[in-house]
């Protein structure tokens, strides 16, 4: 696998655990991993921008127009970030509502698959709002062409936060199944 | 033996353990800070008898270090690449003394610049100051090079520098991990040897030829090493790269199909020469590619067939990101009529972007966390001195006092008393002459850290000058900003162990302050008549600088220490926005029709801050719940 993945959403929703967790994974399974992570200013409330690339050590740095996978955990930082993802590329958002239809018709004509999920509520509802980072891990297993496994994400999860490991595994369940 | 996900700072971190680094000095501050906070980790796990400390400032880190490789033992000073302006008076002078144990200072650069005052160059510092460089593209070079620097630096006995940038202090790499590095302690002694350690002028001259000889040696091995290596192409175009660009060229080149020799450069200072001249002498033409400025460039002596950031072929500022290179190499190979599919390449398709720009909002910018003690300091400051007042600030989470009017300059560490001088002085001379300008209250706000590191002496020069103005020292007991590392006013060292804490009211009187307050900002009403207070007492006659210390603990990072005061906005609210601009805490936030502000319960700490943010008194305590 080589693949390229912009990670985005607002300092403190988890976007840096996202990122962690997909390259822990991928790194347990035996692919090498690269990253460029955010740290310092952007966890105040800022926009958070990550580039991750599973499968190569070459470059983690992803230009516009040339990511395979999407991954927005805030809407109006999934608009932002849309010019990322390449032609026949995939979007996957944590979002109640679609984009606006004038950037639908862009993405379809693009052959960007885009998939929304309210994953803030979904994880509200199991008892832990801020789980929407793990939720659409498990929803990126599901759906793109990462080469992991739902198993491998729940051992991957464990490993990373063993407190956590039992909601974890519930939120990547979800995000799963949801698709 | 395992294999870990590690950012490159606990990379450089885990080098300097392996290689038996004995004291490692640092001052926090993006994108450098993990390299230390790993250390310790490192420290704890393995139970390693290391020296490991947070300085108070940069130039402290340094000298810190510095005795500690006098004394034998290898040794690391961390900080950001301004942090090394701060040190910079130690660093060109050690570098004619040497050193004796490996020593390796790590000036975190940050191209962008995503959270620094400058995008400067440290590599360009290194060459002023005639110390060698290496320059890693990888978290797992960066970690290799710190064993190559300290070897250098011992066989040398000069001081050497690693620079990674932020595109490899925060990149994320599998790393190979064994812990089986030899732990035994060197022995410590400080041969004494005046001419040396505290040379004189007239020595001066001597260990500066001996300077420039270390470095000839150096780059006659520089251009043996293996760091410095070429990858054959059949292009005619050449390009030469160092850092993570060498990444992004590499990938570039492999989407363009353009199969150029590459030159890696692993060490640009002393710059191998021969390696140069040989590399450009078979190529057509070739592109430098390296971040920030122009340190290899610099330093090739023909330049008639070089291209890059000095010629202004690549940017001359910013990160060298897939685009922009990608942009630069295409225009070129168009040039040259190679045949390159560069269209769909390297830019976002522009129906999409027409689309996304119609219904984007504007970024995000940070902000102040919820609860935040520097937002009540702020608005309590606001309320009572207005749009009038000049509010000088400085460089930590409090700049963000700009979102709020409240920071009106910020020029570096330790600069807000000085501006704050400048500015009375100024405006005193201003008002006696003929233009008669109006007297300006002026108070200045500065935090914790930053206070320590380099806000004392522009107070000690205020009070001698007596400048007037008011000075706020925010005491949230930590170094928020850069991830709370602890100052020498916390009750502990670095390593979490026992230390001495200097006091701010002992230190500020010390400095002749005589009106020195503390208190909690969070008494919105008792905080603006000590400011009020502190300002009379400074224009006063027989008045002095006022210093008023606000204290409370940082809200992100001791949680606990909020009260619980839950609020609620009631049905009468308008929609005003005054609250929104004047108090600007990010759980407030204006509801989706923009007929009323709303609480946004998961990102609300209950700090019950906001209520003197509304005059109409429509956020209330919550009357179900008991405040405390
Ligand atoms: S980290 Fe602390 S000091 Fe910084 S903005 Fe948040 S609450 Fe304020
Ligand atoms: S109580 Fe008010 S000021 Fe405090 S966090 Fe909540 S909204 Fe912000």
């Amino acid at each position: 696998m080589d693949i390229k993945i912009i990670l985005c959403g607002i300092g403190g929703q988890g976007v840096v655990f996202l990122n962690r967790l997909l390259a822990r994974a991928a790194m347990d399974a035996g692919f090498p991993v690269m990253s460029l992570e955010s740290h310092g200013m952007s966890r105040r409330g800022g926009s958070v921008v990550l580039h991750l690339r599973l499968g190569s050590h070459e470059s983690p740095l992803v230009s516009q127009g040339g990511a395979d996978l999407l991954l927005a955990l805030d809407a109006q930082e999934g608009l932002r970030n849309l010019s990322f993802v390449k032609s026949g590329g995939m979007v996957i958002v944590n979002s109640k509502d679609e984009f606006p239809a004038e950037v639908s018709t862009e993405l379809k004509r693009l052959k960007i698959k885009t998939h929304s999920i309210n994953a803030t509520e979904l994880a509200r509802k199991m008892g832990k709002a801020t789980a929407a980072n793990v939720i659409l891990a498990g929803c990126t297993v599901a759906l793109s062409n990462v080469s992991l496994t739902k198993e491998a994400l729940q051992e991957s999860v464990a490993l990373m936060s063993p407190k956590a490991a039992k909601l974890n595994n519930k939120a990547i369940e979800i995000g799963y199944n949801t698709f | 033996m395992g294999k870990s996900l590690m950012l490159g700072n606990e990379a450089i971190a885990l080098g300097l353990v392996e290689q038996n680094c004995r004291m490692i000095c640092a001052y926090p501050g993006t994108p450098s800070s993990e390299i230390m906070a790993s250390v310790l980790q490192q420290k704890k796990r393995l139970d390693c008898d290391l020296h490991a400390e947070w300085s108070v400032n940069e130039k402290v880190a340094f000298e810190v270090a510095l005795g500690g490789s006098w004394s034998g033992l290898r040794s690391a000073a961390i900080m950001k690449q301004v942090g090394l302006n701060v040190a910079s008076d130690a660093f060109f002078s050690a570098a004619y003394q040497g050193v004796k144990g490996g020593f390796i200072i790590i000036p975190a650069d940050d191209p962008g610049p995503s959270s620094s005052q400058t995008e400067q160059d440290s590599r360009l510092m290194a060459l002023t100051a005639k110390v060698p460089v290496f320059d890693p593209s990888t978290p797992q070079e960066a970690r290799e090079f710190v064993q190559y620097a300290l070897e250098l630096s011992e066989r040398h006995e000069l001081p050497v520098m690693l620079r990674p940038t932020r595109q490899i202090c925060h990149a994320v790499q599998d790393i190979d991990y064994h812990e089986d590095f030899s732990t035994e302690m060197p022995q410590v002694k400080f041969d004494k040897d005046p001419h040396r350690w505290a040379a004189t002028p007239r020595d001066r001259f001597r260990l500066h030829v001996e300077l420039n000889q270390k470095l000839k040696q150096i780059e006659d091995e520089f251009a043996e090493s293996p760091l410095n290596y070429v990858e054959a192409g059949t292009a005619k175009i050449g390009i030469i790269a160092s850092g993570m660009v060498y990444n992004v060229v590499r990938q570039v080149l492999k989407e363009l199909n353009y199969d150029a020799p590459l030159l890696k450069i692993g060490t640009p200072f002393p710059l191998p020469q021969k390696v140069m001249s040989d590399f450009i002498a078979d190529c057509e033409q070739v592109l430098v590619f390296e971040e920030t400025d122009y340190c290899i460039e610099l330093q090739i002596p023909d330049r008639r067939n070089v291209r890059g950031r000095l010629d202004g072929t690549i940017p001359s500022a910013g990160e060298l990101t897939p685009d922009v290179v990608g942009k630069v190499l295409a225009e070129l190979f168009s040039k040259g009529k190679v045949q390159v599919a560069t269209d769909k390449l390297f830019s976002a398709d522009s129906g999409l972007v027409a689309a996304i720009a119609k219904h984007q909002s504007p970024p995000r910018p940070p902000r102040l966390c919820p609860g935040c003690s520097h937002r009540s300091a702020f608005y309590a400051m606001k309320r009572e001195f207005g749009k009038r007042t000049l509010y000088p600030g400085d460089i930590g989470c409090y700049t963000l006092g700009t979102n709020l009017d409240a920071v009106d300059t910020c020029v570096d560490m330790g600069s807000g008393a000085d501006i704050a001088s400048g500015f009375y002085h100024a405006h005193k001379m201003g008002r006696t002459g003929r233009s008669g300008g109006k007297e300006r209250p002026i108070m200045v706000t500065i935090g914790d850290s930053t206070f320590l590191h380099s806000g004392l002496q522009p107070l000690m020069n205020a009070v001698h000058t007596d400048a007037r103005f008011v000075l706020l020292i925010l005491d949230n007991r930590t170094t928020a900003m850069t991830g709370f590392q602890p100052t020498p006013a916390n009750p502990e060292e670095a390593n979490g162990s026992p230390g001495r804490s200097v006091s701010f009211p002992d230190l500020v009187r010390a400095c002749g302050v005589e009106f020195v307050r503390e208190l909690d900002p969070y008494q919105h009403d008792d905080f603006r008549n000590v400011l009020r207070e502190a300002h009379e007492h400074c224009r006063s006659p027989q008045g002095r600088v006022a210093v008023v210390i606000a204290e409370r603990s940082c809200s992100l990072h001791e949680p606990e220490t909020v009260e619980n005061r839950p609020v609620q906005i009631t049905e009468e609210c308008d929609g005003c926005r005054y609250c929104l601009i004047a108090f600007e805490c990010p759980a407030l936030v204006l509801s989706t029709d923009g007929s009323r502000v709303d609480l946004n319960e998961d990102l609300c700490v209950d700090c019950g801050q906001c209520i003197d943010s509304c005059h109409k008194g429509f956020i209330i305590p919550d009357p179900e719940a008991a405040w405390t």
